[in-house]
This record gives C-alpha cells, structure tokens and sequence, in this order.
C-alpha cells in the first residue's frame, strides 16, 4: 500500500502525531464529559439518599455534608466545611469518640461501624439513634485522602425493636409480663434459690368468677374484669414484686426475696382486697373470687415447669376445696398426690396421641324386634394401648382429659379414625352396616368448630352419614342446649343420628326430647341390670321405652347380663339390646365384624 | 569468565579470524554462541567453527542483522565463553524439535521447566517462523507456577520473503527448522534487562475481537478503521506496516500478567479488515498506541542496569525497533555497550524477544531490546 508521496518519514511521524493528539483530544473532551455527568450524577444522588453522607479530607476535616447530614448534625454545609469532624458529629450515650474512630479508618485503612446503641446530638441538642460507617477514601494510588461516614437515623427503628421486645414479653391485654417472660424470671429466682439461698414465693391465681362474667356479659366484660384485677394485684403487691398474666384468668406472682410466712400474708391480704372488690358491668354487680396456689421456691424444684406445676396443682387444691382461698403447696398431701397422678396421665394421652397409640373397638348392639333392618349395629369404644402393650379403658384417662383439656383431641382422634375405618373395610361392609355409634364428650359439644370438622371428614372419606350415629349424654346435652341444639340439627340435616347416652341416670326431662333430634335413648345399664326381678326398675324401662316410641326415637338397652334380661327386654318392646354378655368389645379395625355373615353371635 | 566477541568480516575466511580470535586464551572456549546471516555459507562457517573449537559447545540462530560489540553487522556475529572454573561451572543445551508448528507436549516442557527452575540463568533461541514460540512460552509460564527463573531470549530472523525456509537455530553443524535451543547456565548469574523506551500516546482503548496476532475489532470497530484514524494522513493511509513500526501498541492490563507487553503490527488489512501483529493480543486487553524515537530508544539503553559488572552480555533488539530506530539502530548498540562499560557484546535483531514482564512473567514480547548479563559466581 502506498503512503502520501510527499511526506518523508519525520513528516510522517509528525502527522501521525498530530492525530494521536486530535484523538486524545476528543477522547479527553469525551472523558470530561463522562466525568462531569457522573460527578453530577454522583452529586444528585449524594444529595437525595434517604442516609447522611459526609466526607473528610486525610486530616479529619470536612470536606462535603448532604442535606440528610445537615439536617441530623444540625449544621449547614457552609458552616461544616473545614470543621474538625467531632465539631459536627457529636455521638451521645456511646463509648466510642468519633475522632478514635475517624483515626483508625484514616490509619488503618478499612472500615469502622460505630457501636449499635450510638447516638447523634445534634447541634440544638436533639438526639437521634444513628447506625453508622466510617469509611476510607483512597486515591487511584491507594493513598488514603479522607473518610466518609455514611448515616442513618434509627430513632424508629430502634423504638420499633423495644415495642417488638416488649410486646414478645408482655401480655397484650393487661400490659403484665407474659408466661414466656415470666418463666425466665423464674428461672432466675430458682437458680439463685439453689446458688445463694435467696427466698422465693410463686402464687398461682385463677379467678372464680371470670367465667360468669364472660358468659353473662361478654368478651368486653371479661376483659375489662382483668385489667382491673391487674391494677388490684399491681397495687397489692410489692415493687419487687413480678405480677404476669399466665393464661385467660389465671395470673401468676414473684414474690423476690420473700419467706413463705410472710408470702402467705401477702396473699391473704391479695384475697381479701379480692373479696372486698366489686366488679360491675352495666346493671350487674359481680363479688370477685380467686383460688390461689402458693409455693416456696426452693432448691427441690428442679426446672420451672416443675415448679409452676405444683402452683397449678395447688391453684387446683384451692378450688376443690371450695374456691376463693389460698392453699400453700404441700408434696405430700394427698390431693396433690391425686392431682400429680391426673398430671401423668395427660403425658400420657399427649404421647399416645402422637405415637397413634388409641385403638378403637366395636360392640354389637343387636336388634330385639324381627321387624328391625337386617344388619350391623355397634358402638364404638376407646382404648389406650401403652408401649409395653397394657390397654386401658376410657374411665382410667377420661377425668384427666377433660379436666386438661384433651377430649377436644381424642374425640376428633375417634372420629377420624372410626370414619377411615369404616370406609377402608371390603365389601360388603358398608352396605350391611346399619348403625356406628360414637361418643361426644361435653368438651366436643360445645366446640363452634367440630361441626365443620365432622363435615370436612364425612366429605373427605365419602362415608354414609347415615350409618354415623354420635352419642351424648342427657347431662351434656341438656348442660350445652343452645350448642347441642345446634350440632345435632345441622348434622341430622345430613343424615347423621343421634342416640342420648345413660338415659335414666340424669334429669331423664323428656321435655328435652322435643328439642332435639334424637334418634336413639339408651337406657342406663342399672335399670336393666334388675329388669327381671325389680318391679321398679322393669316400670322405669318400660317408661322410658313407651315415651322414646311415642316419639318416634327407639330404644337400646345397655348392660345387658343375662338371656332372662334379653327375654324380658324383647316383651317390654325394646329395640336393641347390648352388653358384654351380648358381645363383648372386639378391635374395630378387624375387617370381619361381629354379626357379619358367618362370625357367632348371641341371639 | 572471560568472553569475547568475533566480529566476521568479507576481509577472510571465517576459519582464520576464529583461530585468531581464540589464540588468546590458549585452549578452547568452553561454549560458543553465534549469530550468522541466513546465506548460503552458514554451513561454512559451522564447519569451521568445528574445525577450530571440535570441544566447544557450539551453538546460535539465524538473524538478518547481527549486534557485535558496539557495532552492528549483517555478516555474522561469534561470541566466544571461557569458564574460570569450567569443573564446576558448566552450560547444557537441549534442543526442542519442530513440530509442524504444533507445540511441543507439555511433559516435555514441564521437563523444560524443571530445568529452568533448577538452572542460575536460561538463554532460550527458537525459530522466529515456524517454532509456536508464543504457545511454548504459555506453557511454560504455567508450568513454572509462579516461580520466578531469570529467563531470556529471542527468536530467529529471516530475510524477506519470511515465509520461505524459516529462520532457523543450529548446534553444532546441525541446522534446525523449526526448533528450540533451551540453554542452561549453571555457576553463571544470568541477569535480564527489558530496554523500552516507548511512551504511551493514546487514550486506552479495548481490544473487543482478536484471536492470536490477528485483531479484528478494537473498542467495537474494525481494528483497519481503528488504524485508520491514526495513520491517515492528508486523506491516504500512510505506509503500512512500516509506519506503524514507530508506533507500537503497548498493552496495559487488565490481566496483570499481559501488563508491559509490546506488539508491532506485521500485517495491515489482511486477513481483510484485519490487522496481523507479531504477537497475540487478547480480546479485554487494554492497550494503546506508544510513542518513541531515536533518543528515547537510545536514551533507555544507555541507562547503566543495576548490580554488578557482567562479564559478558548478549542483546535481542527487535527488528522493529531496528526498523523505527532507522540509521539510528547503530546508535542505541552502540548506547548498550558503553552502558555496560564495553563488555564482550553480541547479539541480534529478532522476529520477537522473551523477558519478564514488570511483574516477573515469562513473556513474549516485540519492540523491545532484552538484555542478558552474564557473571560466573563463585569461581
């Protein structure tokens, strides 16, 4: 390729030279340019970040300050400029002085952050919580040629974090500790119990008439009964003294550095401020009552939970014994005995409830009249399978169920499981079965939710509602008419029947009958036990029996003992008949079935 | 040691002015390295090497333009080495043959590198056409995992056209296409100074596609467009590639590695739209164009290196530089040599030089003078 002619090799050099300079040039005048941009750019953004930005030179001097720096320092950048950077930047409440740390960035080279709790005084004396970073700034060479510190006011933040704190560890409603807090007090008292010595007293107060308020009056009245109560209990007590709120009604008191003598004269005055308080709610007066368990803490209990047991057990004692006192923990008195033995059977029903450890067996009931549909008819029954293989029945666990709370969970245990049962059985299981009779604890009655349970597990397992048939008690159903009522006529609507358990033993107020759907009476088993020979009891059944078909409902005989008693129920006209003499309990889960084709059966 | 430099001339035979050389000393040297114009009578001249020095060993590659003395020559350049203590001190030459421009294997170079870590110095001459000169250095750089060796030396030259036999390396009387003399220094200090002397002229820019020497596109456009704006003068492009040849293109990292490497353009629009260097660039490879003439270049070679005196030096200038530096080429030897305060000098002009990079990486480089001092220790 040939070159411009004219040109020899230094004129050459010196034209290309001339563009290398032309080129540098513009690619100077484009890089200014770039630059000017992004230090515009860079200048706005400094200016509309949310933190305070503000820079030094190497000797700590400032150098530039944003407006969101102006206006936490309190200084305008006019004034700032050239200000040794403690001048403007004044930290409170903190250890840490902004010069040291300004130092260190500047010779060390990295960054700082300044202690959590710091705080920026401003120029007129507000403070501000800040979070803050010190920085090095370098030039191309890596020298160090100031600082920068970069922060944010956290005064929000940090008033958010103390009512997150205080609300996970007070209650809500009365402003008290709550039990998570409260167990770490606990704690505390119990350690120093062992460790020093120290005396300790918890009181464990449930109130007696919390509930009447809150059935009586409503949610708002019950409310408003414990927040007086707390301003009672905060005024009765000691500075030193914790006051949390445990549960619904239940309260719970610290009493530091307290012997039990003098615990108990605490408490008794509590009670008697109690007594003398009057709680009205619009037109109604109420007298306030408390059942109160007092324990020393001492070096015996060996974790809270223990501890607070025996306040609970106590609390408990009170109750029984007649409510509105004070009874002080005692191990060795026999209620708490008792009451230790109900606790171990709730482990217990907890753990076999998680292990799946229940079984359910069936018992035949069989039909007395020949003109009764051909078929299976049983009530379900529960047992308790322990992991060393012992069973026990229902009367061993009931009374610490329900008085824990665990028959909501057992009885929908039953009911799931009997219904899964029910439908995985082979044909022509679910066609031959006439009747599946289940218990409904009192609890289960009175629970808004269980209908829409019982629902969800019918629609879910495509089960005959037909077949099902809940038993209840007259003393539940009469104690929780309004819920019973409505249950039993939503499920009816269904198909579901109902049958009224130990009927005879309770009010026996046939009036109810007329209110509910009732399907089934089943005659308690002690009238039916002496049918043959005891005249009265022969009239009661053959009361019952003539009202329950006037009715419409039939009638089942529980207890059955003896052919003698099957004879003398089948010429009283009563429907069924049941009883281990009949057929005792067998596994439900057994796909053959007492009464079905080719398994013996009494007649 | 003792060293000195025969500066051949048309005036006799080769064989009288070597005898008359080495009469000196009185025994023959311990190695010899030569540096011989690529004509028809090196094989003469080998010959009457064996002749005069059978125990020698003998050795040296083809150049265009030699460097003896201060002086500079296209008549052929023999260096001669005498050991002062030539039962412990001694040299070894091993020859990496061609292989069809494939690299040699890298068990072979890793054996290579295990001698060059264990050697106090390694001269290394190679094919400057048909050697992968720029591969082998890769591999070798890797396999020396970051020890440092002093490592130095150029490749071969060839007259125009370069595409005929090579430019080709000998020991002994054997001549060798397409091979590699890796030479071993064991008792002599071997020190390595890269002499530059360019100055940066231009903003950076990016090279965005390029794949060995040849680049295609530089910060996004056609690298023929890119040259374009620089050497376009009064509308025509100027010369290529020989105006370029006082222009070279330096690169500037961003690999630190790649950071002090000099490329000089070969080619201009071939392939088309493409310009061809004496050396590979590498798509991110930030460079720009250098700047430098006669004083510059000659100013930097005579600066005195640091340490002691050497007892003998060896240079590979590049032939670009020769070509930029014009009548003046004679001038910077000349600079060199009095720098090193007259030492046995002797060298040549290469198609591409190999030193360290300011960081110590084993490089390939082009437009620079690598200077290699050599000092027995310890005799």
């Amino acid at each position: 390729m040939s070159g411009p002619p004219e040109l020899d090799p230094l004129g050459l050099d010196n034209a290309i030279l001339r563009n290398l300079l032309a080129q540098t040039t513009r690619a100077y005048e484009r890089q200014m340019t770039e630059l000017y941009a992004e230090k515009e750019l860079a200048q706005v953004t400094l200016a509309s970040i949310g933190d305070g930005v503000l820079a030094t030179d190497a000797e700590g001097r400032i150098k530039y300050l944003n407006p969101v720096a102006e206006k936490l320092t309190g200084w305008e950048r006019a004034e700032a400029l050239g200000r040794p950077l403690p001048e403007v930047f004044q930290l409170s409440e903190s250890e840490q002085r902004i010069d040291d740390v300004l130092s260190r960035c500047l010779e060390e080279g990295r960054s700082f952050r300044l202690a959590e709790r710091a705080s920026l005084e401003r120029r007129d004396g507000r403070r501000y919580g800040i979070e803050s970073t010190c920085s090095p700034i370098r030039a191309l060479d890596g020298r160090i040629i100031g600082a920068v510190l970069v922060f944010q006011d956290v005064s929000d933040k940090r008033l958010m974090a103390l009512q997150l704190a205080h609300q996970a560890t007070h209650d809500e409603l009365t402003g008290l500790l709550n039990r998570q807090a409260f167990d770490g007090h606990l704690q505390r008292a119990l350690e120093e119990a062992r460790s020093l010595s120290n005396t300790h007293a918890l009181c464990y107060l449930d109130l007696d008439q919390f509930k009447l308020v809150n059935d009586t009056c409503g949610h708002l009245a019950g409310d408003e009964l414990l927040c007086r109560v707390t301003a009672l209990l905060q005024d009765s007590m000691r500075d030193t003294d914790l006051v949390a709120r445990l549960g619904g009604d239940e309260f719970g008191v610290l009493l530091t550095r307290c012997s039990l003598d003098r615990a108990e004269r605490q408490v008794a005055e509590l009670l008697r401020a109690l007594n003398q308080f009057r709680f009205t709610w619009r037109d109604k007066t109420f007298a306030i009552g408390a059942s109160i368990g007092l324990v020393p803490i001492t070096r015996e209990f060996r974790t809270v939970a223990h501890l607070l047991s025996a306040a609970d057990h106590a609390c408990y004692a009170a109750k029984e014994k007649g409510r509105n006192r004070v009874q002080v923990y005692q191990e060795d008195d026999d209620t708490f005995v008792r009451r230790h033995g109900e606790m171990n059977w709730v482990v217990r029903i907890q753990q076999t409830l998680e292990q799946d450890r229940f079984r359910l067996f069936s018992q035949q009931i069989q039909p007395l009249s020949p003109h009764a549909a051909p078929g299976l008819y049983f009530e379900v029954l529960l047992r308790m399978l322990e992991d060393d293989g012992r069973v026990h029945l229902p009367s061993d666990f009931i009374r610490a169920a329900e008085r824990y709370g665990l028959m909501r969970s057992i009885d929908r245990w039953v009911i799931r499981s009997c219904i899964q049962t029910l439908v995985s059985q082979p044909p022509p299981f679910l066609e031959l079965l006439q009747l599946c009779s289940i218990n409904l604890s009192a609890v289960s009655l009175g629970d808004d939710e269980l209908l829409g349970f019982v629902e969800e597990e019918l629609d879910a397992s495509g089960a005959p509602p037909a077949k099902l048939c809940f038993e209840i008690t007259e003393t539940t159903a009469i104690e929780s008419l309004p819920q019973a009522q409505r249950l039993m006529e939503r499920l009816a609507a269904r198909g579901v029947r109902f049958a009224l358990d130990d009927f005879g033993t309770g009010m026996s107020s046939y009036g109810y009958l007329k209110d509910l759907p009732v399907s089934f009476l089943k005659i308690d088993g002690k009238f039916i036990k002496d049918v043959v020979t005891d005249p009265l009891d022969r009239a009661m059944v053959e009361s019952i029996n003539q009202v329950g078909h006037v009715m419409g409902v039939r009638t089942i005989a529980e207890g059955v003992t003896s052919s003698a008693v099957v004879e003398r129920l089948r010429l009283l006209g009563v429907d069924f008949a049941q009883g281990n003499w009949i057929s005792p309990p067998r596994p439900l889960a057994s796909a053959a079935m007492p009464g079905m084709p080719g398994m013996p059966g009494r007649r | 040691m003792r060293s000195r430099t025969v500066h051949l001339s048309g005036g006799t035979t080769p064989r009288d002015q070597l005898i008359a050389a080495a009469g000196e000393v009185g025994r023959q040297p311990d190695f010899v390295l030569a540096f011989l114009p690529p004509e028809e009578n090196l094989r003469d001249v080998l010959a009457a090497m064996t002749l005069v020095w059978p125990d020698a060993l003998r050795f040296g590659c083809e150049a265009v333009t030699q460097v003896a003395g201060g002086e500079i020559t296209r008549q052929g350049t023999v260096q001669l080495f005498w050991l002062d203590d030539p039962q412990r001190h001694h040299t070894w030459i091993e020859v990496i043959p061609g292989t069809h421009g494939s690299p040699p294997p890298l068990r072979r170079v890793e054996s290579v590198a295990r001698r060059v870590v264990a050697a106090d110095g390694t001269l290394l001459l190679m094919d400057g056409l048909r050697f992968p000169a720029e591969r082998f250095l890769a591999d070798l750089r890797r396999s020396l995992r970051g020890l440092q060796a002093p490592v130095a030396g150029g490749l071969a030259s060839q007259s125009e056209p370069v595409t005929r036999a090579g430019a080709r390396v000998f020991v002994g009387e054997r001549v060798l296409p397409s091979a590699c003399l890796v030479l071993t220094l064991q008792g002599i200090a071997m020190q390595v100074e890269v002499v530059r002397g360019w100055s940066p002229a231009s903003p950076v820019y990016t090279v965005t596609r390029a794949e060995g020497g040849v680049v295609w596109e530089i910060d996004g456009e056609p690298a023929t467009d890119w040259y374009r704006r620089f050497f376009t003068v009064g509308g025509e492009l100027a010369p290529m590639p020989a105006a370029a040849n006082r222009f070279p293109l330096l690169v500037e990292g961003p690999r630190p590695e790649r950071q002090g490497l000099y490329r000089t353009l070969r080619c201009f629009d071939q392939p088309p739209g493409a310009v061809t260097f004496w050396g590979d660039l590498e798509p991110g490879d930030h460079v720009r164009l250098g700047l430098g003439n006669d004083a510059s270049l000659a100013s930097t070679a005579a600066a005195r290196p640091a340490g002691p005196p050497p007892e003998a030096a060896v240079v590979c200038a590049c032939i670009g530089r020769g070509l930029a530096m014009g009548e003046q080429s004679g001038a910077e030897i000349a600079a060199v040599h009095a720098a090193l305060g007259g030492v046995a000098l002797s060298g040549l002009f290469s198609f591409g030089e190999i030193g360290p990079t300011p960081r110590g990486d084993l490089a390939y480089y082009n437009h620079t003078a690598i200077l290699v001092l050599l000092r027995e220790v310890g005799a």
